[in-house]
């Protein structure tokens, strides 16, 4: 039988909003720490870095499985790390203990906290 | 017979280099020199302490990448880590130049540890354990009078190590946690490669990794 999320909505709902008002972009040198300790985590541009927190969250297993497999979410690569480093870029970040999602996109992630 | 301990936080990387001083003989150890060496000397001085090695947890460059002008400069020898990890340290020029770090030649340590060896340092002794999985030459340095341990990258606050590197293994870096760090005791305060101290039995109970509630 698959794992299922929290189905909870008003769990659900809490966790759009905290997320959405923690997420901002941060320059490569604050993020090269956690890199270090294994903890960033990369989002790929065409998902919604908020929506992947709030799954996290929810220990949303079958989303996360699917994501993983595709490579959409992924410790974020030596490579990339490099030219991050090399750019000082800065990324959208959010914290979702014990991780920090990453995305290097330019716009702000979509995901509209209002819209339950 | 106390010891004195100043963690300096080095490279882009925030690597908690620190220096452990035995209070008796006024003789210290530098652990994971892995760049800022101004920074490191200034807190030596800081500490009154007289260096007399290094002591490297294991090959990554922002562990190690300063050791070997710093055994140049001091006329100190390095000791560890655990001799699998000679093919992360031969290759330090080439992780430093990818990583944008400042460039680091390859070197070999004066002395390969050991799971069960001791380092002195002044009066002290620290116990190594050889603790796999980040690295596959990690080691871990235990101070079982002040029980504190310098534990590098194999665990963190609330994290572990990264096992995605070439020899990396989690199920390794799992087993060298919880079979050989919590067998130290909960008491016992550790000093990670990055980030805030914490002591194993906080970690037992809320690491999300290797927490007693995952593994029972």
């Amino acid at each position: 039988m698959p794992v299922m999320a929290d189905d909870d909505p008003g769990r659900e709902a809490l966790l759009r909003r905290e997320y959405h008002g923690q997420t901002a972009r941060i320059a490569w040198s604050e993020l090269a720490p956690h890199f270090a300790a294994g903890k960033v985590i990369h989002v790929a541009d065409e998902l919604d870095l908020v929506e992947v927190a709030v799954q996290l969250g929810l220990d949303n297993v079958a989303r996360f499985e699917v994501w993983t497999a595709s490579g959409a979410v992924a410790p974020l690569s030596d490579t990339l790390a490099s030219e991050l480093a090399n750019e000082n870029a800065s990324l959208w970040a959010v914290v979702a203990p014990p991780w920090v999602l990453v995305q290097s996109g330019g716009e702000m992630p979509i995901t509209d906290p209002s819209a339950e | 017979m106390s010891i004195k301990v100043s963690i300096v936080p080095v490279t882009a990387y925030q690597q908690n280099c620190s220096i452990l001083k035995c209070e008796e003989t006024g003789r210290g150890a530098l652990f994971d020199p892995g760049g800022d060496i101004e920074r490191i000397l200034e807190a030596v001085r800081q500490m009154d302490v007289t260096l007399e090695k290094i002591i490297l947890t294991h090959g990554h460059m922002d562990h190690c990448a300063a050791s070997d002008v710093l055994r140049q400069q001091l006329g100190i020898p390095i000791e560890g880590p655990q001799r699998e990890d000679d093919f992360w340290i031969s290759k330090l020029p080439q992780w430093c130049q990818m990583a944008g770090f400042p460039h680091a030649d390859a070197f070999e340590p004066d002395r390969w540890l050991e799971d069960g060896d001791s380092v002195a340092v002044g009066a002290q002794t620290l116990e190594v354990l050889h603790c796999p999985g980040h690295t596959p030459g990690h080691v871990v340095l235990f101070h079982a009078g002040q029980q504190l341990a310098w534990v590098g990258d194999v665990i963190f606050q609330g994290s572990i190590g990264r096992t995605d590197f070439p020899r990396g293994n989690h199920d390794q870096l799992i087993h060298s946690i919880r079979e050989k760090l919590f067998r130290l005791g909960d008491a016992v305060t550790f000093i990670p490669g990055h980030g805030p101290t914490s002591t194993l039995g906080q970690e037992r109970q809320s690491n999300p990794f290797v927490a007693d509630a995952r593994y029972g």
